[in-house]
């Protein structure tokens, strides 16, 4: 008996599908159960296809964007896949790597401050004052006249290249934020402790932007700077000397604009007694001029009637004043005839009393 | 008999899988991957995408991360050329640049046994190239003097040419100063200068600050002064030039002095007389002597 003939069955066991020449009770039954087996083998098989081909379906999120790698190479020249439902083979034919592209992204520098970056985020107190720094402990800056100051960066930027930023770092980020510890200690460096911290404060944060900006663009990130600010700060111990000196500058200030103030006063006063002075001379000088003009005139007119009779012009003259002058008189007192003795009471102020002159006793 | 397609079908498709599993790999964008032939380094596929080999354990593929890595290096002393000491923290960032070379050097192309040696060998480039430079080449009023790029440009070189000549296949592509600080005791004399520098500062400021108020306020009483000095001047002149125009009408009177000084007088005396006069007259005063009938008009007094 050949055991390859189909047409043989094996010994109590029936090929599915083929329907032994003779059968008993038992053999249909196996027979039957098999066939409900395959059928469901089958089945499974189809469910794990179709399984297997809609696991390639994926979404990406708003604030995403994916590459398709095929084999580990990118589909389409590295095409981008924006928001929305997509589908690749699933793996490990394809890998779809999702790349987060937030509209702007933080980071801070992680040197130069005496807090890190944890006991910020959780606005841990100030550490105590301390007359000596450990630089493994607290971190800080050398300005350029040779004196400790704490200065922080941070900045957002924007991920323009999302493929160079995820594909050619192991992680970008972090070369952000020693781009931002570098910029702030090099930059420290180049100004006095001073200008850090007030007068060159612009300029300063200026230069850091501008040298973190030349980091990431050097190394071709992926990714625009959008903003950098900084903060700088004395050092904790010598704070309460620091404000000192920003008192005095204050005074200093206020002292420079009373003296602005008073100068500005004085001088206004005195244009105004200057212009005083020069006016009241000219008008003198026009009414003396005007007096005289005015005098010389009357003269002229009078001189033909004067020379005519003296005596009488004077007379004439004479009687008109008195006339004007007796009339505009307040009092007039008429003396009595033939009286020898004429008493005037006439009403003065009192005179004030002199005390520092001692009394005799 | 019919059902024998499907089944080839299937066991076909498991014989690929297989296959592939077998003598397929691949490489992911931005890795690099090493296929030896038991155990020697025999091709190196640096392009992404698929590779064929032959099965474990005749061949293997090790697959290396070709993207840059971040470094930090060790916070430690270093003394300077001026016999100063200050402390330097290095970050880099440095890939694989010759994966054959680098697998052979590090075991299975170990990441954390490259960074060992390189620890130890930036570590001693940054000592021998900072120690050359002294204090003022990283702090420094005038720019012209600072030195801090530059350093920095020295120690990578320092470093590549040592991984160079190590040849470990590793290139560094950027090099930085992370951090710098200076010995815990220093910074004390630091702070003792510091508070020094401060108070004479404040003195200096307040000082400055008095003596500039105190120019303005002599500026400006000079400048007032001068003002009612000019103004007193042009005053005089005025003046001067009012006498002179006066001057004019003065020969008009000339031509009788007499009836001259009579008008002045007179017109003087009217406005001396003009308000709040109290006259105590008598019957014999002019023209009151008209009032007396008993006797002739007497000249005024």
């Amino acid at each position: 008996m050949n055991p390859q003939d189909p047409n043989v069955p094996l010994p109590n066991v029936p090929l599915p599908g083929d329907a032994p020449p003779v059968e008993d009770a038992g053999s249909q039954a196996l027979a039957g159960a098999l066939r409900s087996s395959f059928f469901i083998v089958q089945i499974v098989m189809v469910a794990l296809v179709l399984v297997f081909v809609f696991s390639g379906v994926f979404t990406v999120e708003q604030q995403e964007q994916a590459i398709i790698l095929r084999m580990g190479k990118p589909v389409q020249g590295g095409r981008l896949f924006g928001p929305g439902l997509w589908w690749a083979w699933p793996r490990p034919i394809d890998e779809v790597v999702k790349l987060r592209i937030t509209s702007l992204t933080s980071a801070e520098s992680s040197v130069g401050w005496y807090q890190t970056a944890d006991e910020r985020a959780k606005h841990a107190p100030e550490p105590p004052p301390m007359s000596k720094l450990n630089p493994a402990n607290i971190t800080y800056a050398l300005s350029a006249d040779t004196n400790i100051i704490h200065v922080l960066a941070s900045a957002q930027y924007r991920i323009t290249s999302p493929t160079i930023f995820h594909f050619n770092f192991t992680d970008a980020s972090v070369f952000v934020t020693n781009a931002l510890n570098n910029a702030l200690l090099q930059t420290a460096s180049e100004f006095p402790v001073d200008g850090i911290l007030t007068s060159n404060r612009a300029e300063f944060r200026e230069r850091v932007q501008q040298r973190a900006r030349e980091l990431i663009e050097a190394e071709r990130l992926g990714i625009t700077l959008a903003q950098v600010e900084v903060t700088c700060s004395a050092p904790i111990y010598l704070k309460p000397k620091f404000d000192e000196v920003v008192q005095a500058l204050v005074k200093s200030e206020n002292t420079l604009k009373q003296a602005e103030t008073y100068a500005t006063t004085n001088v206004a006063t005195a244009q105004g007694e200057a212009a005083t002075r020069v006016n009241v001379a000219d008008a003198a000088r026009k009414r003396k001029v005007d007096m005289m003009a005015a005098q010389a005139n009357t003269f002229s007119n009078l001189l033909s009637q004067y020379e005519r009779n003296p005596e009488l012009f004077k007379r004439i003259k004479q009687m008109a004043v008195l006339e004007n002058v007796y009339t505009n008189a307040e009092q007039k007192i008429m003396v009595p005839p033939n009286s020898h003795e004429l008493r005037f009471n006439l009403s003065r102020e009192p005179q004030e009393p002199v005390n520092n002159i001692p009394t005799q006793p | 008999m019919k059902r024998k397609p499907l089944t080839l079908a299937v066991g076909l498709v498991l014989l690929v899988i297989f296959g592939l599993m077998l003598f397929v790999y691949q490489v992911r964008l931005s890795q690099v991957a090493v296929v030896t032939l038991f155990g020697r380094v025999v091709h190196v596929k640096t392009d992404p995408g698929p590779g064929l080999r032959l099965p474990y354990p005749i061949s293997q593929v090790f697959v290396l991360d070709q993207r840059i890595q971040n470094f930090q290096d060790n916070f430690e002393e270093i003394k300077l050329h001026d016999q100063n000491i200050v402390l330097v923290s290095l970050y880099l960032g440095y890939r694989i640049s010759e994966p054959g070379v680098f697998f052979q050097n590090f075991l299975n192309g170990s990441i954390s046994e490259a960074e060992d040696k390189l620890k130890d060998l930036v570590r001693s480039a940054k000592s021998e190239v900072v120690g050359r430079h002294d204090f003022s080449d990283f702090v420094s009023t005038e720019r012209q003097q600072m030195k801090f790029a530059q350093i920095e440009t020295e120690i990578l070189g320092e470093v590549q040419k040592r991984l160079n000549d190590k040849h470990y296949g590793v290139e560094v592509k950027f090099l930085q100063i992370q951090k710098i600080g200076l010995p815990e005791s220093v910074t004390k004399t630091v702070f003792d200068r510091m508070t020094a520098e401060r108070q004479t500062y404040i003195s200096k400021i307040q000082s400055e600050g008095e003596l500039a108020a105190t120019k303005i306020k002599s500026a400006a009483d000079s400048t007032a002064a001068k003002m009612l000095y000019d103004a007193d001047a042009q005053a005089f002149t005025i003046r001067g030039q009012g006498e002179a125009q006066m001057m004019k009408s003065l020969e008009v009177l000339q031509q009788n002095p007499d009836l001259a000084t009579f008008n002045m007088q007179i017109a003087a005396m009217e406005q001396f007389l003009k308000k709040k006069t109290t006259l105590v007259l008598d019957l014999s005063t002019t023209p009151l002597q008209w009032l007396r009938m008993d006797q002739p008009a007497q000249t005024n007094k």
